[in-house]
């Protein structure tokens, strides 16, 4: 190629400047062009850090909502309750999840990201926990509290003890050893049962439930759930503390005693006791869901999730309001019941929930 | 009108080489990007919140922000939901007119989770510069065509050093039959893996240019520079970069002998290449030493959830790896999108083909001593990934996917091509037709992958085939249209076809033009269509790189 010649005729002679100079063109185009957002459209990335137990949940209730706002997305990491509220509170996420509700001075700091109104806690469902057993001959099983804590601190060892023995008149129980099967680590579940203790176990530590077992409580396993379930039915003799979704139509259950009343691990009783159980407004904290343990069943995981009352953000605050609408909905209660075998918190509970996100706001509104 | 062009002159520039390879290669990533949806490349949306958060200064990783899902950043709103377009994710069957619009205006501050927080900046922070001055499906498309540019660039440096080989024909044929249509794919989205096998193959091929023209290594410059560049870059994209780039040196000082070997570390030029990589490197190796003492998570997901399989013994893991290493073939020649759409199998069939041949070849060359660079990058493909997923099986699970070894299987061929140099081609009749054929079959794999990923987003894929679906009702268009996108596809795999048969046999072309005169019924169309095949043919020789080998019979036979 000379320089000399004109630049028109150089351009019509090279096809590697015609192709030189189409590529641009063509890519000028390509980036000139760009969309709007259609007015009232709720967008955005929602980020939640939460307990673990919440994940599938979350999954379940992110279906739903992102079919109702396909312009949204939302991460949601199980790191557990407390980092999920350290990041709201400093900012690292827009909610945050666990087993229990925010207590007055979490949610009253006026110095967290939350602003000076600071957070609030709402239930968004119930798992109930059910003690899972492998005993073939045996359909029905009672238990109290103190039979059950002594089984798990392996003092009760073999399935025909006599306090055992003494809560099932007419149950022949097997003379073979106990063999618990529990989860080594922190746990939902875990917390349930200690809480159950703390409640019904007369003896029992006082202090906060905790969400671990005690060091050398037998039956001890790093597994994942599944496994720990497969193991169950592979043992006979076995026991295990296992979510609703987990134990299904699988597994026998044992009935729980409950102040003088033994419950049957079902659906149905673990609703009448959500029904009966009393819907706990705390101004400035939140909504509290309780369970009536004379009405039915009442071990199980209450999950809360934490928001801000207050973000810098207009598109956030809504954000946050569709997805906690969404959370609460029917539709997202079935979905959490369908994929996870949660349950709803109470129609009181949800309509004093429903009634706080929408008193989430922006900075500015 | 000329009917095919003369043996190239050597003393074309390396500069002109490069330049018209980069503009060829640019084009075809180029195409690829725009015809795929936005974000359909694999973790593409982990890497772009990454890009956009190191471009606007989030270079380390503050105490507080890492989380068991990754690391959070501040972007603006559009990047930071980039996870929205993930409706056909994993979902053959679905379009991608699914994802919703990425709005320009959606530009507030928010938080952005991307799992690529401990990755070395540099690569991000080149790609990331088009949000600063974009928004909305632009400012993607700007990210994706940088990304695209820089793959090409080194490819182009890798295939122009591979022109100052004594006798390069083969070697250059072997990089072209390891530019597989994943290669091709992954050069153009948003992901270091794309930079990493070009700069792996850059690498490799500047540095086998070095030590075969050890004696006159001031007509190699060029390649050293390359070597150089290649070096720096791969310190600084991921911290596995620096494996494949030893692996690469590994299989190169394998194919020479000592005594060349010995006499390129002697010399003033290499040494001083290497001690100006040295800060390039040495920043890299900062990166990763900032890393491994980076704030720990905030949270620590719980067993079983990070890894699924915690119990499973280390020394199963590594045997787990070596087990499923022919698995990962039709990963090397084509699985695209989230690893849902795999390219056609006669696409697979036909490059397992050219996989077959590229691996019994060198046990044909003798002496066998000459294809030691062979076994060594052979063995370095099997065992290295099984030994690094093996050191990330505790924490992560099998994570492993084909793409990874993507570098270690460019560097396989490109052995493979030194080795056949040996081999002399025959230019008989015979030979010259099952080469077109082969050049054919391999303009049309090409084709048919590029259209067949094309009509996963358009139309998807589903039992009953959809193809009449692409004409009649097509219910995502990629920009400029599907049609327009493979025709222009089309036009580049057939001029680099034409290319390629050129540098095998030079002097004579993959197809006549005077046959298309033959073609028609009346002087109009024969008119029509000669213009039209010149101005292709003319139009395609400028586009790619001249063959330096003079040579009208092939290279002799060095038995």
């Amino acid at each position: 190629m000379r320089f000399s010649r004109p630049l028109y005729s150089v351009l019509r002679r090279s096809a590697t400047w015609r192709a030189i100079i189409a590529a641009t063109l063509s890519a000028a185009a390509l980036t000139a062009c760009s969309a709007t957002s259609p007015p009232g459209t709720i967008q955005g990335a929602l980020t939640g850090i939460g307990n673990s137990s919440q994940q599938s949940l979350v999954a379940a209730w992110a279906k739903g909502w992102k079919s109702e706002n396909p312009a949204s997305s939302i991460a949601y990491s199980p790191d557990g309750m407390d980092a999920g509220k350290k990041a709201l509170f400093e900012g690292q996420a827009y909610f945050a999840a666990g087993p229990e509700p925010l207590t007055m001075d979490e949610a009253s700091n006026p110095q967290t990201q939350c602003g000076p109104q600071g957070a609030i806690s709402i239930p968004t469902g119930i798992v109930p926990v059910g003690i899972a057993y492998n005993l073939e001959s045996v359909r029905t099983l009672r238990l109290d509290a103190e039979s059950l804590k002594k089984i798990f601190d392996g003092e009760i060892q073999k399935w025909n003890d006599a306090s055992i023995k003494a809560q099932n008149p007419g149950v022949t129980l097997p003379p073979i050893d106990i063999v618990p099967i529990l989860e080594d680590g922190p746990s939902d579940s875990t917390f349930a049962i200690n809480s159950y203790f703390a409640r019904e176990a007369v003896g029992s530590a006082n202090g906060d439930p905790s969400s671990e077992w005690p060091e050398g409580t037998p039956g001890l396993s790093k597994s994942r759930v599944i496994d720990r379930a497969d193991k169950l039915d592979d043992t006979p003799g076995g026991i295990s503390v296992l979510e609703r979704g987990i134990i299904g139509a699988r597994f026998s259950t044992a009935d729980l005693k409950f102040g003088d009343v033994y419950h049957p691990f079902s659906g149905d009783s673990a609703l009448a006791s959500i029904k009966s159980g009393e819907t706990v407004v705390n101004e400035g904290v939140g909504v509290e869901q309780k369970m009536d343990g004379a009405s039915g069943y009442s071990l199980a995981v209450i999950e809360y999730q934490y928001f801000c009352r207050q973000y810098r953000n207009a598109a956030i605050a809504e954000l946050v309001r569709s997805w906690g609408k969404s959370v609460l909905s029917i539709s997202g209660q079935k979905a959490a019941n369908l994929y996870v075998s949660a349950l709803a918190p109470s129609e009181a509970t949800v309509e004093a929930s429903l009634g706080l996100i929408g008193t989430v706001r922006s900075a500015g509104e | 009108m000329r009917t095919h062009k003369a043996a190239p002159d050597r003393t074309v520039p390396p500069i002109v080489t490069f330049l018209r390879t980069f503009l060829f290669l640019s084009l075809v990533f180029s195409i690829w990007s725009v015809a795929t949806p936005l974000m359909a490349f694999p973790d593409e949306p982990a890497h772009t919140i990454k890009a956009a958060a190191v471009v606007r200064g989030q270079i380390l990783i503050d105490d507080g922000t890492s989380f068991g899902h990754g690391v959070h950043v501040r972007v603006p709103s559009y990047i930071a939901n980039l996870h929205a377009q993930d409706c056909y994710k994993f979902r053959a069957d679905k379009t991608a007119d699914c994802a919703p619009a990425i709005p320009g205006d959606d530009i507030y501050e928010t938080i952005g989770v991307t799992s690529a927080g401990s990755y070395n900046p540099m690569y991000y922070w080149i790609v990331g510069l088009p949000s600063l001055i974009l928004t909305g499906s632009p400012a993607l498309y700007g990210m994706r065509l940088v990304s695209a540019l820089l793959s090409a660039a080194f490819y182009a440096a890798g295939f122009t050093a591979l022109t100052r080989l004594r006798q390069p024909k083969f070697p250059m044929i072997f990089a072209g039959l390891a530019m597989t249509p994943m290669v091709l794919f992954l050069a153009s989205g948003i992901n270091p893996n794309s930079l990493e096998i070009a700069a792996t193959m850059a690498a490799f091929a500047g540095f086998v240019v070095t030590l075969d023209n050890v004696h006159r290594l001031s007509q190699v410059v060029p390649a050293i520079v390359t070597v150089v560049a290649s070096t720096i870059v791969l310190a600084n994209t991921r911290q596995v970069s620096l494996v494949w780039l030893l692996c690469a040196f590994a299989s190169g000082i394998a194919l020479f002998q000592r005594h060349q070997i010995a006499a390129a570390f002697k010399s003033r030029l290499i040494v001083t290449g290497m001690l100006l990589a040295v800060p390039g490197v040495l920043l890299g190796l900062l990166w990763i030493y900032l890393m491994l003492h980076a704030p720990a998570n905030a949270g620590v997901a719980p067993e079983g959830i990070a890894n699924p399989q915690p119990d499973v013994p280390i020394y199963r893991a590594f045997l787990t790896m070596l087990e499923k290493s022919p698995e990962f073939i039709p990963q090397y020649i084509g699985v695209m999108g989230w690893l849902d759409t795999p390219v056609p199998m006669v696409v697979i069939v036909f490059w397992c083909l050219i996989f077959a041949v590229t691996l019994l070849l060198p046990l044909m060359v003798k002496p066998r001593r000459i294809a030691l660079g062979y076994w060594v990058a052979l063995a370095l493909l099997i065992i290295v990934p099984a030994l690094l997923q093996t050191s990330l099986w505790r924490s992560m699970g099998f994570i492993w996917q084909g793409r990874y070894n993507l570098p270690l299987v460019v560097v396989l061929f490109m052995s493979v091509g030194m080795i056949a140099r040996l081999i002399h081609l025959p230019t008989d009749g015979v030979t010259k037709t099952a080469a077109r054929v082969m050049m054919g079959a391999l303009a049309a794999c090409q084709i048919l992958s590029f259209v067949y990923v094309l009509r996963r987003y358009v139309v998807g894929v589903f039992e009953v085939s959809s193809w009449p679906s692409m004409i009649s009702k097509p219910e995502w268009q990629p920009p400029f249209g599907w049609v327009v996108l493979t025709i222009l596809y089309s036009a580049l795999m057939l001029a680099a076809s034409y290319r390629v048969y050129g540098l095998l046999f030079p002097g004579s072309t993959l197809f006549s033009v005077r046959r298309f005169r033959a073609l028609g019924t009346t002087r109009d169309r024969l008119t029509g269509a000669k213009d039209r095949a010149t101005s292709l043919t003319q139009d395609a020789e400028t586009l790619l790189p001249e063959s330096t080998d003079s040579s009208p019979t092939g290279p002799r036979n060095h038995r």
